[in-house]
Formats: C-alpha cells, structure tokens, sequence
C-alpha cells in the first residue's frame, strides 16, 4: 500500500480545512478512517461533528393525550404512508425512540434491545413481588453520542416500606441508569434538591 | 522607471524556472509577494531580473499552479471582470467556474500537490478550490474506499476500532 502521503505530508490545520468542508454523514465516516482524522474531528469546532452527530430534523411527533390509548402520531404530509411507523412508541427523544426495550434509531433504522434489568437488591426483590418500571430515554446527541435509560420503580412498589406520611420521591432515590456507552446498568443515586413536594398517600391516591 | 512589466523567474525543486509577471504573482501569492518585497533593496536600480527559488513544489504542479494564477489573476485578462465576480447576474455561472472544475479534475497525487503547493504559496482562491475538491472526493465514499483512495493506513487498535465504529455506525 502507498504510504500515508496525505496525512503525513499535510499540516494538521489543511486536514482541518478539508474536513471541515464535509457534511456530518461524511464527517462520521472520516472519523472511522484512522486516528488522526479522529483527533481532527473531535478538536476542532469548525467539523462540529458533536452536534450533528445524529439527524436533527423531526419527521413527526407523537403526542399522548390518553394513556388508555395509543398516542397519534403528527407528521408531515410530505411522508409517504408506508414510511410511518406501524406501531406508534411510547417515548420519543431527539432522534431515537423508546419503545419498552427497545431503542430505536427511526433514521439509520438501527435499534437495540435493552438488557434485562439485573436484579436490584436480591433481599428487597424476594420480599416484593413484580416490580413496575418506569423508563425514560436520556439522549442530547449535542452532548454525547451514547443515551441512558432511566428506570424508575413505581411508588406502589414501595407500599410496604412506606407510611402514608413518608416523603415521596425520598430525599435519596436510587436510579437504575443503564448507559449505551459502557453497556452496562447501574445503580444511581439521586439526591432531591427540592423540599419534599408530596406524600406516599397523595401520589397512591392519583 | 523604463521596464513597465516587471517578471520575475520562479524555479521549481527540481530545477525549472519559469517566468511569471511580477504583478500577477503578487497579487496571488502573499508567500512569493513577500519574497520580491524582501529582494525590491537591492535590485531597485538594476535591470537584473528575479529567481525566486520554490523548494517546496515541483515543475509539473508550479506550472499547473502558474495556469491558474494567470487565469484567475493576470488583470488583462479580468479587465470589466471584478476579481469575485460579485456583479455576476443571479443564476450566472461564475466566468472562471468551468475553468475551475477542469483545473482540479485531476488524479489523486496531483491534486494533493496542489493543495501543498496552494498552502506554502499563500494562494487563497487555489486553497479552497483544492480543498473543495478534495472534500468532493470524499463524499460518499466508505471507510475503506477513503483509506484506498489517500493511502491512508488505519492505525486503530482493534478496540479503537470497534468504539469508533461503534460511535459513527450511524453513518454507513
């Protein structure tokens, strides 16, 4: 093979001009060819490919007015019918989607399977029966490249433990976060900044 | 001042000297600009002409270098011609535009040296064209098709690998 003519010969700031012409799809290709087109990527704002990482653009939306319902789906006309979804999901989130376990990636029509939950304390597990989780999607593309799942346990799971005047959220709680990045879940915990807002009864009551 | 055009010679790395006209050289190229305003002292009252000695770019990409700068720089030839063009009605093509493409519709090799050539000369117009074009060569192409076609090595850990491929899947 020729030798590295172009990087070895070019000044870093030429690479940098050069790359920077490139629109983002090109830009994440570039970034795969080898080290030092990465680091030129990565370090200088002119590629910005950080916050174009994925497709900005919103094909439509799913609003959720009635939970006994499936949400609707807005979108434009523009869209050809068979591109729409089939199913609507649950969780929408600049780009990729939640949908139970599911992340999705609506534009490169990739997705992923999220791992089973682990079990949290196996103590706390036997002496309740099934756990309800509730899973946000966090996802800011201009940040990051990889997502976290927040998983939270429903306040009736805690019916046991908790008094009626118990504080709730607690002033510690314990998310389980699972992060795209190093592929593994893990336990988090969340301090509330807030004084308390509401009681284990008033939010059983809802 | 009895010489009303005044060329200076420029001699590429490996030895070929051609003749430019003074003015048009400076007017493209703030590096070689330099070197005649360095030199101006001592031949002020001399008929002698200028060698410029250019190390870093051979014969073949100076004389491409040297069609361009004629073409985009040579004031007769743009004269009714605002360098930018800015006065072009909306929807005309840039005069020099064709020139253009075919000036940069070039093999691979070449066109690199004429970045390098563009980037040590200071010529700004003929950095980013080059630039430009090289950019186009990039688009749309895969991963391995990039590092073919700039004999690029990969050097990435296999790991690195897999995270980079990881982050950018999107992509391909």
């Amino acid at each position: 093979m020729e030798r590295c003519r172009f990087i070895t010969n070019v000044p870093r700031d030429v690479l940098t001009d050069v790359l920077a012409l490139l629109p983002p799809r090109t830009l994440a290709v570039s970034r795969c060819v080898c080290r030092e087109w990465r680091d030129v990527v990565d370090a200088d704002a002119h590629c910005q490919l950080r916050t174009d990482l994925l497709p900005l653009s919103v094909a439509g939306i799913f609003v959720e007015t009635n939970e006994a319902e499936p949400p609707d789906f807005f979108v434009r006309p523009s869209i050809p019918h068979g591109q729409r979804p089939s199913r609507p999901f649950s969780r929408v989130h600049l780009g990729l989607l939640l949908d139970d376990d599911l992340v999705v990636n609506p534009t490169t029509r990739q997705w992923m399977r999220l791992p089973p939950y682990p079990t949290l304390h196996e103590e706390k597990q036997s002496s309740r029966r099934r756990c309800h989780y509730y899973s946000y999607l966090v996802f800011d593309p201009t940040l990051s490249p990889y997502f976290e799942v927040f998983s939270m346990e429903s306040p009736l799971d805690y019916k046991d433990e908790l008094s009626e005047e118990s504080q709730w959220p607690p002033s510690e709680y314990m998310l389980r976060v699972y992060s795209s990045n190093t592929e593994r879940s893990e336990e988090r915990p969340f301090l509330r900044e807030e004084e308390h807002t509401a009681t284990a009864a008033s939010v059983w009551s809802k | 001042m009895a010489s009303e055009k005044k060329v200076v010679f420029l001699r590429s790395s490996d030895g070929e000297a051609f003749e430019v006209s003074e003015e048009v050289i400076s007017a493209a190229s703030v590096t070689i600009k330099g070197m005649i305003d360095e030199e101006s002292p001592s031949r002020a009252d001399t008929a002698a002409t200028t060698t410029l000695a250019i190390p870093n770019v051979t014969a073949a990409t100076l004389s491409r270098v040297l069609h361009y700068v004629n073409k985009h720089f040579d004031a007769a030839a743009v004269v009714g011609r605002p360098d930018d063009y800015i006065f072009c009605a909306p929807g005309d093509e840039h005069p020099l535009a064709r020139f253009d493409d075919d000036f940069v519709d070039v093999d691979n090799d070449t066109l690199i040296d004429l970045v390098h050539a563009a980037e040590y000369l200071h010529i700004k117009k003929l950095f980013d064209l080059t630039c430009k074009a090289v950019a186009d060569k990039l688009k749309g192409r895969t991963i391995d098709q990039i590092r073919e076609t700039f004999g690029i090595v990969n050097d990435y850990t296999v790991e690195e690998e897999v995270e980079v491929y990881r982050e950018n899947s999107w992509a391909f």
